[in-house]
């Protein structure tokens, strides 16, 4: 066993602050792509908020957002994902 | 009466004249529900994100309704009738679920 003292140090993160709450970007407009892509994977999943540091409640009304864009096919479901 | 925001995907090879009737259509459709018009957007053909009956573009409608909410289901199952319309979104506006600062 590996003593604990060699344990990898935890990397530090900087805090985010949720671009709802500060009144930056709008929840609810499903029209906004471009917006809605900044919290989409490449493949078109939504990110997780650990990821994007958006607040609990607004990244379950942004989840009810994208979905929205998707059935209006503004943003896709799935995309392939393109290896470079 | 709360406000909805009605969302439309059309047919994107219509002629002009057929679209005009399209929208008439739909318009009557508004009337029978009791639907007040308060504003249209209408972005024309535009790529979708994926294919919709195999057409790699739609054309798009947007307008905003006042109504009661009561027929709500009702306008948009009446909306779907039409082969020409090929995906309708009825969604409540939520004033109080805005978050951008003007």
């Amino acid at each position: 066993m590996r003593p604990k003292s060699k344990a990898r140090p935890r990397r530090y993160k900087k805090p985010k602050v949720c671009p709802f709450c500060t009144g930056e970007l709008e929840v609810t407009d499903y029209k906004d792509t471009k917006m809605l892509r900044r919290f989409m994977s490449e493949t078109g999943k939504i990110l997780p908020r650990r990821r994007t540091g958006v607040c609990a409640k607004h990244q379950r009304r942004l989840a009810t957002t994208i979905k929205r864009a998707r059935i209006m096919a503004l943003v896709p479901f799935t995309e392939k994902l393109v290896r470079k | 009466m709360p406000t909805y925001e009605v969302g439309m995907i059309l047919n994107p090879n219509l002629e002009k004249e057929k679209l005009e009737l399209e929208k008439e259509i739909i318009q009557r459709a508004f009337d029978k529900f009791q639907a007040e018009v308060k504003a249209v957007d209408e972005w024309g053909n535009r790529r979708l994100a994926y294919p919709i009956e195999k057409d790699t573009e739609g054309y798009y409608l947007f307008y905003t309704v006042e109504m009661p909410g009561g027929n709500v289901k009702a306008l948009e199952s009446e909306l779907l009738i039409r082969d020409n319309v090929r995906r309708v979104m009825i969604v409540k506006d939520r004033p109080e679920w805005r978050t951008k600062k003007q």
